[in-house]
């Protein structure tokens, strides 16, 4: 069949940046097959996606060099009125792709474009929320749909314009893990439809069965790799690893065993692939409970409560109750996780704990002292917070005053305000930035950054909302090893995550929210013990976590490795001995 | 209860088509600037609250709450009217009750008048503020008001902003509070806040806009000469038979209000006559 996308040669320079976002970029995308895009930050992506309908360069100008045909249609001349039938995009804000106010106008405004006869509209809405399983939102207004339905919607709105080609510009970026299931849950089924895919992701695990094919770029923006992915990611991996790429855990455990020479085959992108690459090698040479890792370190015991929540009830001017009569306490020295589905209150409980909301009084403590009593001053020294986005928090034109800003709010010693800041930007790399501007950092830089901010005031509980929101693989690892290494000299660290593998990898405890309460209160190990209060809170565990649960569902082994390293160290009796 | 806020419903006003409810509101403003008396805004503001409760099925709760911010904006008005209105020089001054100064009684009645004026003209702009969605005024404006789809729709992505940005500035105030500065009280504080905040505030917003306008790009939005509509606004029989019956009724209410010698002297120079009073 010949290819519905055909990309050649394809060179994009914005005008007001000096060296191109796209590199001679060609690949080819045949009727039916789903592409998976990858790349570091900054590597063109989201300008391959503009690129693919036209958008670039008939809606954005710049040095354009190349060609882009899309089902016979070339995207430099073509009329975007036909191209935008044919390549129907989704974008990465929820908040940013609407201008109506209910669901069903928001679809037909695309439709309306098309000047489509008005007596058509109705069914084509009607079809399209079908599909996306939304059709009894119809009439909702879009303030009451979650991230995730907001999404899909966005989806559905491309939809009723039937295009053969769907772009995905990092859709699941801001949804929870059952919202990104959802998202995916569709796209299996627009696969299955016949229609072509083309999605730029970092959610790989529940992703790759519908991936055909692989295109890795290039921080130039040059095409690294182009492929199959099983091929992609056997032959390139070190690569990836290096660029600090987002990849399938089930694939980083193969790479982590073909290092130790012992190469899976297949070489494992999904969970039941390696399932069934491990179960025979793990037959032939049965693991006992007793073996493989010893139980996760003693954790230290338990500090003084550092912050103490009890009975809170909060409720927004004019809401309902966020959170209900929540007991929880933060002990000195914890690595605590807050998780839950969106909308669980886990940011408002996190924004109450550091004082950004008042709480009502007699609810929340800071060591023996009622939060609410307290001025401002004083609960930024002894809590600091991080906010998701961190240009939220910039307040400053300079990474040095950013950082000096806390210390010179308690009108210390100008000798000590320059002691301190540069010790904290040496300590996070970012003393050679500290004249740059906060805004001109990279994503890892500007998350370091704010990270410095809440922490040049050495409070004793640092709380993150999402760390690793928009961070790559490998700045969401350097700075979780940060945090780890402060845990260790004794900090408090409160973490809001929706990633799984982070609670599995570094959490001493986990707090579960769901409605606004409590769930669960444990060590990860335990929670992941537990699959129904997981789905309870619409959770998904860890890829690893699931496959050595259905690994131990098999045969006599232990269940429960929620990270590469307990793994290898659990498979280590079945790999020391060489298979002749 | 808000004021300024849509009511949804199913009547006959809400049916109409938005601009047969906007656009009686200019002529019936200057009409209200031209008289003088205080009969006519009284007759008018009846008309619009039997417009609201009966073509418009509104309860008398929402009216009345509609009506709440006027009523301030009312007594602040009638005080410092006939407080300070000069009335003429050979009447009595008549002290109130409830004040201190004297008040002639050319000047209360000049601001009972004044007061009704701005009642009238208010209490009819609800009869279409109360019951047309903003987002179908716009839709009609660009439909049969020939407004561009650009400007038009433009305004309703930007009315969608209006509560993200008051989550943004709760950001911005957020990361304020972390650092250890609160919001400080009085004025001064408030100018401060206000000016540290707006400059990301519009940064962010500058930066959402572009990208809803690319969302809105990338579903062919402009893409064609001509484009559809979902909710079709037509001026319909409805439309003609409210105009017609509204310009009757005022024609009416002002011609029976000249016959029985109520109608005060027209003042085309708004407050820069003396009017006569009612005799």
């Amino acid at each position: 069949m010949p290819p519905i996308l055909r990309v050649e040669g394809l060179t994009f320079r914005y005008p007001t940046r000096r060296r191109p976002a796209l590199q001679g970029v060609s690949f080819a995308v045949e009727p039916g097959e789903t592409l998976l895009v990858l790349g570091p930050s900054g590597s063109g992506k989201s300008t391959l996606a503009l690129a693919l309908n036209g958008l670039i360069p008939q809606a954005i100008a710049g040095d354009f060099a190349g060609r882009v045909t899309v089902a016979g249609l070339e995207t430099r001349t073509a009329p975007l009125s036909r191209l935008t039938q044919r390549v129907g995009l989704v974008f990465q804000d929820p908040e940013a792709q609407f201008c109506l106010l209910t669901v069903a106008d928001e679809v037909a405004f695309g439709l309306e474009n098309l000047a489509v006869p008005p007596a058509e509209m109705d069914a084509r809405i009607d079809r399209a929320l079908q599909q996306v399983g939304l059709l009894a939102y119809r009439q909702a207004r879009l303030d009451r749909l979650s991230g995730g339905q907001k999404q899909r919607l966005a989806l559905a709105c491309v939809l009723a314009m039937e295009p053969e080609i769907l772009v995905f510009d990092e859709p699941t970026a801001h949804l929870d893990p059952a919202g990104a299931l959802a998202l995916f849950a569709d796209l299996a089924r627009l696969k299955a439809t016949g229609r072509t895919l083309v999605i730029i992701e970092h959610r790989l695990d529940a992703l790759m069965p519908l991936v055909d094919r692989v295109l890795v770029l290039a921080p130039t923006g040059q095409v690294l790799a182009w492929g199959e992915p099983r091929a992609v990611f056997r032959d390139h991996w070190s690569t990836l690893q290096r660029l600090g790429l987002w990849l399938p855990q089930v694939s980083a455990l193969g790479a982590a065993l073909a290092e130790r020479g012992r190469l899976l085959t297949p070489f494992p992108l999904t969970v039941a692939e390696a399932e069934a690459a491990l179960a025979p090698l793990l037959r032939a040479r049965p693991v006992s409970p007793t073996d493989g890792p010893a139980r996760p370190p003693a954790l230290r015991p338990a500090g003084e409560p550092v912050i103490t929540v009890r009975r809170l009830t909060y409720a927004y001017p004019g809401g309902a109750p966020v959170l209900s009569a929540l007991d929880l306490t933060v002990r000195a020295g914890d690595f605590l996780a807050i998780v839950g589905a969106n909308g669980a209150g886990k940011s408002t409980l996190a924004r109450l704990m550091a004082g950004l909301l008042v709480p009502p009084p007699g609810t929340v403590f800071l060591g023996g002292d009622d939060l609410a009593r307290l001025a401002p001053r004083q609960i930024a020294r002894r809590v600091g917070y991080v906010f998701q986005n961190p240009e939220h928090q910039f307040l400053t034109a300079t990474v040095f005053d950013e950082v000096a800003f806390g210390l010179r709010q308690l009108r210390l010693p100008r000798a000590e305000v320059e002691r301190r800041t540069w010790a904290l930007l040496e300590r996070l790399g970012l003393a050679p930035l500290a004249r740059a501007h906060p805004f001109a950092l990279s994503q890892g830089e500007k998350r370091r950054l704010s990270v410095a901010t809440a922490l040049v005031l050495e409070p004793e509980v640092l709380i993150l909302d999402e760390p690793t929101f928009g961070q790559d693989y490998g700045q969401s690892e350097r700075l979780l090893g940060e945090l780890q290494a402060l845990n260790q000299q004794g900090r408090t660290v409160v973490v809001i995550t929706h990633d799984m593998g982070i609670v599995a990898a570094y959490a001493r405890r986990v707090a579960v929210l769901a409605g606004g309460r409590l769930l669960f209160d444990g060590p990860p190990a335990a929670l992941f013990a537990q699959p129904d209060r997981l789905r309870q809170a619409a959770l998904v565990p860890p890829p690893l976590v699931e496959l050595s649960q259905r690994l131990a569902a098999t045969g006599p082994w232990p269940p429960v490795c929620a990270t590469i390293d307990q793994f290898l160290a659990w498979l280590e009796p079945a790999l020391s001995e060489r298979v002749p | 209860m808000r004021a300024f806020v849509y009511h949804p419903g199913d009547s006959f006003l809400h049916r109409l088509n938005p601009l047969t409810k906007f656009l009686p509101n200019l002529p019936l403003v200057v009409v209200l600037s031209l008289v003088t008396d205080p009969a006519t805004p009284a007759a008018v503001t009846l008309l619009a609250l039997g417009l609201l409760w009966g073509a418009g099925r509104l309860p008398w709760r929402v009216i009345w709450a509609a009506l709440q911010p006027v009523g301030i904006v009312l007594v602040g008005l009638f005080w410092t009217t006939a407080l300070f209105y000069q009335g003429q020089a050979h009447e009595t001054p008549l002290v109130l009750p409830l004040v201190g100064p004297t008040v002639s009684v050319s000047a209360l009645w000049y601001a009972v008048s004044i007061a009704l004026r701005v009642l009238a003209i208010y209490t009819f702009s609800q009869v279409f503020i109360l019951t047309t969605d903003p987002v179908d005024f716009v839709r009609a404006l660009v439909q049969q008001g020939r407004l561009s789809p650009r400007l038009g729709y433009g305004v309703l992505a930007g009315y969608r902003f209006i509560p993200l940005l008051e989550s943004e500035l709760q950001n911005l105030r957020a990361a304020y509070r972390v650092r250890g500065i609160g919001e400080g009280r009085g004025p001064l504080a408030r100018a401060r806040q206000v000016w540290r905040t707006a400059i990301p505030l519009l940064a962010l917003a500058v930066r959402r806009a572009e990208r809803v306008a690319l969302a809105m790009e990338a579903r062919a939005f402009g893409a064609l000469p001509t484009r559809t509509y979902y909710r079709q606004f037509r001026f319909q029989l409805a439309d003609l038979l409210f105009l017609a019956g509204l310009t009757v009724a005022l024609a009416g209410l002002l011609g029976g209000l000249a016959a029985l010698g109520w109608l005060g002297q027209l003042n085309p120079w708004y407050g820069s006559r003396i009017p006569t009073g009612g005799s």
